[in-house]
């Protein structure tokens, strides 16, 4: 039922998505129109052409692996259950990128709420001791154990914010076509983000100036 | 200024996202604020990592048994069993609806059928005993014969005797020469079949009934006896004088 609702605003919205869709080339609409025309082959192809990106969206909005694999999965059902109402002139990923938010948002709903400590609770807990990298990380800070961190920082932000973060800087999306996958405001998409952009400076800050 | 206040914007600020104004304005006070260019600074540094996570490479099995699950579900969705097909597509909340409207249209259609073939039945059971609660025909006694034998008046139709005979329609008196008279009201009639019609059984090239009247003021009484106990008799009375 929840999906059903979530799938008619996702229809609802999607008139503005195309409207802001760049045109895509012939090859690509033929590719659509092909897949809608039931040919498995022209879908596999699309899958193929957007797969990476749904995944590491899902993997960054999800945080886990397994779960991002369930969240791709379910937004290439979606994808081929509603895909005669796609318009083939345009590009399907802002399309995509809403559906893998809704996956994502079905998925964190179900999840036990291991995500839920905020960042603040985070850094009074053991767990936070664990993650500091050396006595002086201003110097040895590796990129990966900084990547580590950021990534775990993500992890905890509200899912909001982690969303329209994930989007704008991850994805590199404009601010405007945020706010028109998340299906609201530009000034909201630019409250949250840089809510975000702040709390895991402060997060990553805290663990790296914390002495063992 | 107040930087700490100041901190939103510097974050939309390090992100690119203020307009061309908001962004030399905030440039003017970077100039003079060595603390926010710091923290501008640490803001850009946590988005270099978080675009890092853009270029990550993925596995191409994972990437291959997302879409293997996803091609194998659709198979198994395009070759399910209908009744599946129906509790598990898109619509079917609609195909619930449908369906019990369908019930519900096919259920009236058979009420008001069965209402209609009782009524019938009813209409004919009060038509059937109207006229089974007749009078019977009044026991005429016929005029002796000089043998003793009553005579039987009229003529018996020749060919009926062949085969059930249906009744007739009404109680026609049958005049000479083949005219037929309605007769009056309250005058009681044989047990006929609605639909029935006496002329579409008797050949054009036949006369109905021939009866010779009695000369005066004898009863008239026509006798229709056939061989065959389903055949009923019908006794058809006129009154003495008419």
């Amino acid at each position: 039922m929840e999906l059903e609702i979530r799938d008619n605003s996702l229809m609802m919205t999607g008139s503005l998505l195309e409207a802001s869709n760049p045109p895509v080339s012939q090859e690509y609409s033929l590719l659509v129109k092909r897949a809608k025309a039931g040919d498995i082959g022209a879908f596999e192809e699309l899958m193929i052409r957007h797969e990476r990106r749904v995944f590491l969206t899902a993997l960054r909005l999800l945080g886990h692996p397994e779960n991002a694999r369930d969240a791709a999965q379910d937004v290439f059902l979606r994808f081929h259950r509603f895909i005669h109402r796609v318009d083939e002139q345009r590009d399907l990923a802002p399309w995509l990128y809403r559906m893998t938010v809704n996956a994502c948002h079905d998925i964190h709903r179900k999840q036990v709420k291991v995500n839920t400590i905020s960042l603040d609770e985070f850094q009074e807990t053991g767990e936070a001791q664990s993650m500091v990298p050396s006595p002086h990380p201003d110097e040895n800070l590796s990129r990966g154990e900084e990547k580590r961190i950021v990534a775990e920082a993500l992890k905890r932000l509200p899912e909001k914010e982690r969303t329209a973060l994930v989007l704008r800087d991850i994805e590199g999306l404009s601010t405007g076509e945020v706010a028109r996958i998340l299906g609201s405001s530009e000034g909201t998409v630019r409250s949250q983000v840089s809510m975000a952009r702040l709390k895991i400076k402060k997060f990553t800050e805290r663990l790296l100036r914390r002495k063992p | 200024m107040n930087c700490k206040s100041f901190e939103q914007l510097i974050a939309l600020y390090a992100g690119g996202d203020h307009p061309e104004q908001r962004t030399r304005e905030i440039e003017e006070h970077l100039k003079e604020c060595p603390s926010c260019r710091e923290l501008v600074e640490q803001l850009k540094r946590g988005m270099i990592t978080l675009n890092e996570f853009s270029c990550e490479s993925v596995d191409p099995s994972t990437l291959q048994g997302i879409r293997n699950q996803v091609l194998s579900r659709i198979s198994s969705e395009t070759t399910r069993a209908p009744l599946e097909w129906f509790r598990f597509s898109p619509f079917w909340k609609w195909n619930y609806a449908l369906v019990a409207v369908l019930v519900v249209a096919i259920l009236s259609v058979a009420l008001f059928r069965l209402n209609l073939f009782k009524r019938s039945h009813q209409e004919m059971a009060t038509m059937t005993k109207k006229e089974l609660a007749l009078p019977s025909a009044p026991k005429v006694t016929p005029a002796p014969t000089p043998s003793g034998e009553p005579e039987v008046q009229g003529t018996q139709r020749a060919g009926l005797n062949e085969g059930p005979v249906p009744r007739p329609r009404s109680n026609h008196r049958v005049k000479s020469g083949g005219q037929t008279e309605r007769p009056t009201q309250s005058r009681p009639g044989p047990i006929v079949s609605p639909s029935f019609e006496i002329s579409q059984i008797i050949p054009p090239h036949i006369e109905p009934f021939k009866i010779e009247f009695p000369k005066k003021a004898d009863p008239l009484v026509v006798k229709w006896v056939t061989q065959d106990p389903d055949i009923e008799i019908i006794w058809l009375v006129d009154t003495k004088g008419e």
